[in-house]
């Protein structure tokens, strides 16, 4: 009796680890494509706008989903608490919270952190630029991601499941 | 005849021929063959734990060595 229950325990702590790789898989293109949204907005808050950076960072914080509203305010209210910092240093720090929250690689994070030295810094013309590069990247990587979602996300439900019965009957 | 030992054989034969086609129609085939080969030896083992038990039975029925 108490063989059947761990062996069912077993079974489904496995099968939970698959679905929470799948869940990741599945994860990533969908906050890539809610980032890409973030930073058009930001975009055109600041070109078209001339918003100042923390109201900009603000209010597109507000109109995304966790965990990227996240990420934008934090890096908004590091920079009206006025502490000194500069623009790059708010989007670091903010990054690497979204590094732990969120189901982005280190790809994607490199590429937003080599974008924080360009942030604040330079003029108009030169921060639409770099921003428009940015995207390109994020664009290149959203696709490589849903091919990945695509060809992973089952996979790694069965697997789970399967690898919990076989580690079941071995142990039984 | 230890009748559980032969189901956790057969299950276990299952689940790997199960685990084997899941990751082939995924396109993995080196880990498709790498899960049946783990498989084998899984229950290699679990054969040759039996069949030494055979031969100390065959040694003490015959009580040759």
């Amino acid at each position: 009796m108490v063989k059947v229950t761990g062996a069912i325990l077993v079974i489904m702590a496995m099968g939970t680890v698959g679905l929470v790789v799948a869940r990741n898989y599945s994860l990533r293109p969908q906050q890539l494509r809610y980032l890409l949204n973030g930073l058009q907005m930001l975009e055109t808050e600041m070109l078209y706008c001339l918003t100042p950076l923390p109201l900009a960072l603000k209010r597109v914080g507000m109109k995304l989903p966790y965990p990227i509203s996240q990420f934008f305010l934090n890096t908004s209210t590091s920079l009206t608490n006025g502490e000194g910092i500069t623009a790059g240093e708010a989007w670091e720090m903010a990054l690497g919270e979204l590094a732990e929250e969120s189901a982005l690689l280190m790809e994607e994070l490199d590429i937003l952190l080599y974008f924080s030295q360009s942030l604040g810094v330079a003029d108009r013309e030169e921060q639409g630029k770099s921003l428009r590069l940015v995207k390109e990247q994020l664009m290149n990587m959203e696709k490589k991601a849903e091919e990945l979602k695509e060809k992973n996300q089952k996979l790694w439900q069965y697997l789970g499941f399967s690898l919990g019965a076989v580690i079941a009957l071995v142990l039984i | 005849m230890d009748v559980g030992v032969v189901f956790k054989i057969a299950g276990i034969g299952i689940l790997t021929a199960v685990l084997h086609s899941v990751l082939k129609s995924f396109g993995k085939e080196e880990q498709a063959h790498l899960a049946t080969l783990a498989g084998v030896t899984v229950v290699l083992f679990m054969v040759i734990q039996l069949l030494s038990g055979l031969f100390d039975y065959v040694r003490s029925v015959f009580s040759l060595y």
